[in-house]
C-alpha cells in the first residue's frame, strides 16, 4: 500500500499549494546560500593554494614596506647591498631582485601605461617566464647596459598587432628600448594583476635611463635548496636585514604568510557569507516549521480522524515528517540549481574562482535535510500527541 | 460474552479548578448483532460515552471489556490496533479528507490495518475491489473519483459509512449521523444502518433525535451522566 501512501501524501501537499510553496521557498533560499558559501570558502582556499604554488613552497620573497600595498606603491627601502649580503648565504638558489614602477610606454602615436620592471639577471627564469619569441637576458645585456626589453603579449600585441615584435623599438618614458623577447601568456595573478602587461629591462639600465633608484629595490627573491632548512634560512635572512633596517621597512613573505594574508581577506568574506547562509537556512527552517504548525492546526480533525481509524502516534509523526522531508527534497533541486548559478556568476565578481566541490555540496544538502527534519519534527510531534477526541471536536 | 461491556464508568474533566463529571457511573452491555441508540440531550455525556466505547478516550474509573479484552490495560498503540480492528466510526460532520477522491477516502483506513489482519481480510479480494463494491452497494458507484466537495451531504455520509465498513469492523459507532442532513437523506442513511444491522453488524448510534433512535431495537437514555431506564 506504499503506492497509496505516496499518492495520498502528494495529494495533501498539492491540496495546500500555497503553504507548501512558502515552505519550499524558505528551504530553497537556505539551500542555495549554503551551496554558495561552501563553494566560496573552497574557492578562496583554492586561490590561496594557487598563489602558493605560483610562489613555490620553497621560495622566500622579501618586499619593501608592508604587505598589501602593492609593489608599485611601496617606498623602496631594500637595496642592492641587501641583495649582496643575502647572496653570501649558503643553500639558496634562483636569487634575484627587481624594482618596478608604472610608466608610460609608447611607439609612434600610440602609448599605454604598463608595469615597468628593472630586474636582476635570473628574474625571468626564477619566476618561470618562458620565452616564446626571441630570447631572454644575457650577461652582456647587463655588462654593456644594453637598452633591451622582454615584454608580455599585452604589450607586444598592443603596439605591434600581427607583427613579429622582436627587433622593434618601444619608448619607455623617453628612452628607446629594443624588444628582444616575448614570453608565454601567464594570465592574471590570483589577486587580479595582469602578468602579461609587463616590460622587463635589465636593472642597471632601468636605474640609468628609466628611473634613478639610488640602489633601491622593490623585491628580492630566492629559493631554498633543502626545504628542511627553510625556516633556518628565513631566520638568517631576517637577522641580516634587521641589522640593516627597521622592522617596518621590509616584509619577508613565505607561503605561510601568503596563506595567512589571503585567508585574512577571505575570512571576513567567508564569515559574512557563513552567517548569511546559516541565517537563511535557519529562517527557512523556521518558515517550514511554522507552516507545518499551521498545517497541523488546520488539519487537527484529520489527525483525529486518522487516529480514530487506527493510526498510532508513531504513524502520525512519521506522516507529518514525511511531508516535511518531501518538501525538503523538492527544495534541494531548485536550491542547488540557484546555488550553482550563484557560484558561476557571483563568485567571479568577488574575485573568487568558481569551484563545485561535490563532496561539500552533498554535505550541505544533508545539512539542509537535517534542518528540515529538525524543523518538521516539532509540528509532527505536536500532531502525534494531540488528543484524538479534542482533535475531532475541532472541525 | 458481550461485545461491549461497560461497568461503572465515570469520566471527569478538569479545567484548572473546575471539575466536570461527564459520566457518573455508567454500566451497560451490548451484544453482537444489536442495534442500540444512545439518546440524550446535548451535554448529557453521550458523545463522551461513545468515544470511550470507541477506545479513543479512557474513562476516569470503571472497567471496559471489548470482545473480552480489558481495554483499560492496553497501551496507546494497542488501542490504535483495537480501533482499526473492531470499530468503524461515522461522524456527524462526515470528516471526509478533502484532497482525496471518494474511493481513496474509503481506502484510507486500510493503510492503518495490521499486516496480518489485512492479509486475512483481503485474502480473496483487493481493498480497491472491496471499496468499489461497498460504494456500489451504497449507490455511489458512479462517483468513485469525485472529490468530497462535489457531493451532497447524504452522499458524503454514504462515503463515510463505506469507509467505516472497509476494514470489516465488529461495531459501527455513529455519532449523530444525520445531524447535518435533511430528513430524507437522514432517513436514507438510517435505512442503510438498519440494513447493515439486519445482516448482522452491531450498530451503536448516538443521537438526540427520536426519529433516529426509532430505528434501533434498544434505546438507552442518558441524562446528566447516568443511564435513565
Amino acid at each position: 500500500m506504499s503506492g497509496f501512501y505516496i499518492k495520498e501524501l502528494t495529494a495533501s501537499l498539492i491540496h495546500s499549494k500555497l503553504r507548501t510553496l512558502f515552505a519550499l521557498l524558505g528551504i530553497v533560499f537556505g539551500v542555495s546560500s549554503v551551496v554558495l558559501i561552501v563553494s566560496a570558502i573552497e574557492g578562496s582556499n583554492l586561490q590561496a593554494n594557487r598563489v602558493i604554488k605560483k610562489l613555490g613552497p620553497d621560495s622566500v620573497l622579501i618586499i619593501s614596506g608592508s604587505i598589501g600595498s602593492g609593489p608599485q606603491g611601496r617606498t623602496k627601502r631594500l637595496s642592492i647591498s641587501d641583495f649582496e649580503e643575502i647572496k653570501k648565504l649558503e643553500g639558496i638558489f634562483a636569487l634575484t631582485y627587481g624594482v618596478v614602477k608604472i610608466g608610460k610606454v609608447s611607439s609612434g602615436e600610440t602609448s599605454k601605461f604598463s608595469a615597468i620592471f628593472g630586474v636582476g639577471e635570473d628574474w625571468l627564469t626564477s619566476w618561470n617566464y618562458r620565452i616564446e619569441i626571441g630570447r631572454g637576458f644575457s650577461p652582456e645585456d647587463f655588462e654593456e647596459l644594453k637598452k633591451v626589453a622582454v615584454v608580455g603579449h599585452d604589450v607586444s600585441d598592443f603596439f605591434f598587432p600581427g607583427e613579429n615584435p622582436v627587433g622593434k623599438t618601444i619608448l619607455v618614458g623617453k628612452t628607446p628600448f629594443k624588444i628582444i623577447g616575448v614570453y608565454h601568456r601567464k594570465g592574471k595573478t590570483p589577486n587580479g594583476h595582469n602578468l602579461d602587461d609587463r616590460v622587463f629591462t635589465p636593472y642597471p639600465v632601468f636605474d640609468r635611463v628609466v628611473e634613478k633608484t639610488f640602489g633601491r629595490l622593490s623585491i628580492i627573491r630566492f629559493r631554498v635548496v633543502d626545504i628542511s632548512n627553510y625556516w633556518k634560512t628565513v631566520k638568517e635572512v631576517r637577522r641580516i636585514l634587521l641589522g640593516r633596517h627597521d622592522e617596518d621597512e621590509f616584509t619577508i613573505i613565505t607561503p605561510v604568510v601568503v596563506r595567512k594574508f589571503l585567508s585574512m581577506m577571505s575570512a571576513s568574506f567567508a564569515l559574512f557569507l557563513g552567517v548569511a547562509s546559516t541565517t537563511a537556512l535557519i529562517v527557512g527552517g523556521f518558515v517550514l516549521s511554522s507552516i507545518f504548525y499551521i498545517n497541523v492546526y488546520v488539519r487537527q480533525w484529520e489527525i483525529g480522524l486518522r487516529r480514530a481509524m487506527g493510526a498510532t502516534k508513531r504513524s502520525i509523526l512519521l506522516r507529518i515528517l514525511a511531508e516535511s522531508i518531501t518538501v525538503a527534497l523538492l527544495a534541494l533541486v531548485p536550491g542547488g540549481a540557484i546555488g550553482f548559478f550563484a557560484v558561476k556568476y557571483v563568485l567571479p565578481l568577488l574575485n573568487v574562482p568558481p569551484v563545485y566541490p561535490v563532496k561539500a555540496m552533498v554535505v550541505s544538502a544533508l545539512f539542509s535535510l537535517g534542518v528540515c527534519l529538525f524543523a518538521g519534527y516539532f509540528p509532527a510531534k505536536r500532531a502525534s500527541s494531540l488528543n484524538p477526541v479534542d482533535a475531532l471536536r475541532k472541525a | 460474552m458481550s461485545l461491549v461491556a461497560l461497568e461503572d464508568i465515570t469520566k471527569v474533566f478538569t479545567y484548572g479548578d473546575l471539575r466536570v463529571e461527564a459520566l457518573k457511573g455508567i454500566s451497560l452491555s451490548i451484544e453482537r448483532g444489536e442495534f442500540v441508540a444512545i439518546m440524550g440531550p446535548s451535554g448529557s455525556g453521550k458523545s463522551t460515552l461513545m468515544y470511550i466505547m470507541g477506545c479513543l478516550d479512557k474513562p476516569t474509573s470503571g472497567s471496559y471489556y471489548l470482545d473480552g479484552k480489558d481495554t483499560l490495560k492496553l497501551s496507546d498503540d494497542e488501542l490504535s490496533r483495537i480501533r482499526s480492528r473492531y470499530i468503524g466510526f461515522v461522524f456527524q460532520a462526515f470528516y471526509l479528507v478533502p484532497y482525496l477522491s471518494v474511493i481513496d477516502n474509503v481506502l484510507l483506513p486500510v493503510s492503518y490495518l495490521e499486516p496480518e489482519r489485512r492479509k486475512k481480510l483481503f485474502k480473496d479480494t483487493t481493498p480497491e475491489e472491496k471499496a468499489r463494491e461497498l460504494l456500489k452497494r451504497l449507490g455511489m458507484a458512479d462517483r468513485l473519483h469525485f472529490k468530497p466537495s462535489q457531493l451532497s451531504g447524504g452522499q458524503k455520509q454514504r462515503v463515510a459509512i463505506a469507509r467505516a465498513l472497509i476494514n470489516s469492523p465488529d461495531v459501527i459507532l455513529a455519532d449523530e449521523p444525520t445531524g447535518q442532513l435533511d430528513s430524507n437523506s437522514g432517513k436514507a442513511v438510517m435505512e442503510i444502518l438498519k440494513e447493515l444491522n439486519r445482516e448482522g453488524k452491531t450498530v451503536v448510534v448516538v443521537t438526540h433525535d427520536p426519529m433516529v433512535a426509532s430505528y434501533a431495537e434498544r434505546i438507552l437514555k442518558i441524562e446528566d451522566g447516568k443511564v435513565k431506564e
